[in-house]
């Protein structure tokens, strides 16, 4: 016998990630989904996003199979650091959010990044309540990879290009990235920069304030 | 390899629609092609989901759905099998525009 469902595969995991961004919402916290491949700048532009931003408080859940150097390293510059190890899992889902959250006092959070695992692919496609996903390509990674993964440019509300500062020393051309990033999404800015030296950084700063950061932190204050 | 965590899906997500008393058989599900499901992935996922489940063998049908293409010349949006693809107007390197559905269409059950 056949039973018709049509159902959303991931919909226990929506259902879930609507539950966390809820939780978010409630605390005024702005989550931002950090996805790119390993070694394409994630941890290194979160790094430079606490150093350039002291006066916001900033929380990070970061997402590896092993070990807990991404926490680590962050753990230098905020008290609220999470590292999720998914042992042989190639993403984040919202029940690891889930279960990061009970070790942070969003309450003390302005701004929330979830370092997803380093995979272009796989995480795309998992909600996990943020606010908005982020794609993190990078100088080294080739020129190509926005055309060669289409679901997480378009899935992006922005784009980060890191690793500029490495450009003179590569065969990257940027144009070509950027003239793919937008036939595949027009609407997501691209940030060129470099954790690294700070080029770039300051636009990229600007972006996260009016994409959402600033708006909760004017609700935060007049609370 | 995230077709383990969508195998693991449908079989959570089939199970609640099963009528009590009845035993499932197979699922049925549509993924786009935004998804990046790759079809031996997902059988192998499957089969290591449902090896000692309580069903049995369980029977994985799988659809994908087109690409959804868009020309950057002439702005037609067309369906294709593979991506990138070429425009009928000449241009190269048409852009996907979709699909990502990941569906459970239907279960079979005794």
């Amino acid at each position: 016998m056949k039973v018709q469902v049509v159902e959303n595969v991931l919909r226990a995991n929506d259902e879930l990630a609507a539950i966390n961004r809820a939780d978010f919402e409630r605390a005024g916290v702005f989550v931002v989904d950090l996805i790119g491949a390993p070694g394409s700048g994630k941890t290194a532009l979160i790094e430079a996003t606490l150093k350039a931003m002291p006066g916001v408080r900033i929380g990070v859940i970061a997402g590896d199979l092993a070990t807990q150097r991404d926490a680590d390293r962050m753990a230098k510059f905020t008290n609220h650091v999470v590292q999720i190890n998914t042992g042989k899992t190639c993403h984040l889902e919202a029940s690891h959010v889930r279960q990061a959250m009970s070790g942070l006092a969003l309450g003390a959070i302005d701004l929330l990044f979830i370092e997803n695992v380093g995979n272009l692919i796989c995480p795309v496609g998992f909600d996990l309540g943020q606010h908005c996903k982020v794609g993190v390509f990078n100088a080294c990674g080739g020129d190509d990879k926005a055309a060669k993964h289409p679901y997480i440019v378009r899935e992006s509300s922005a784009i980060v290009l890191t690793q500029i500062d490495l450009l003179p020393h590569v065969n990257f051309r940027q144009q070509v990235f950027m003239d793919d990033v937008k036939a595949l999404n027009g609407s997501a800015p691209v940030f060129p920069l470099s954790p690294t030296t700070g080029d770039g950084l300051e636009a990229w700063l600007k972006w996260l304030e009016s994409a959402g950061l600033g708006a909760r932190q004017a609700r935060g204050r007049q609370m | 390899m995230h077709e383990l965590s969508i195998a693991e899906a449908v079989l959570e997500l089939a199970r609640k629609h099963v009528p009590a008393g009845a035993a499932l058989r197979s699922v049925s599900i549509r993924a786009g092609r935004m998804r990046a499901i790759d079809e031996p992935a997902m059988e192998l996922a499957w089969r290591a989901v449902t090896d000692n489940a309580p069903e049995g063998a369980v029977k994985l049908e799988m659809q994908f759905s087109p690409w959804k293409l868009q020309c950057p010349s002439c702005g037609r949006l067309f369906d294709a099998d593979d991506y990138p693809a070429d425009c009928a107007c000449g241009q190269r390197g048409a852009m996907p525009v979709g699909t990502d559905e990941l569906q459970l269409l239907s279960i079979d059950v005794d």
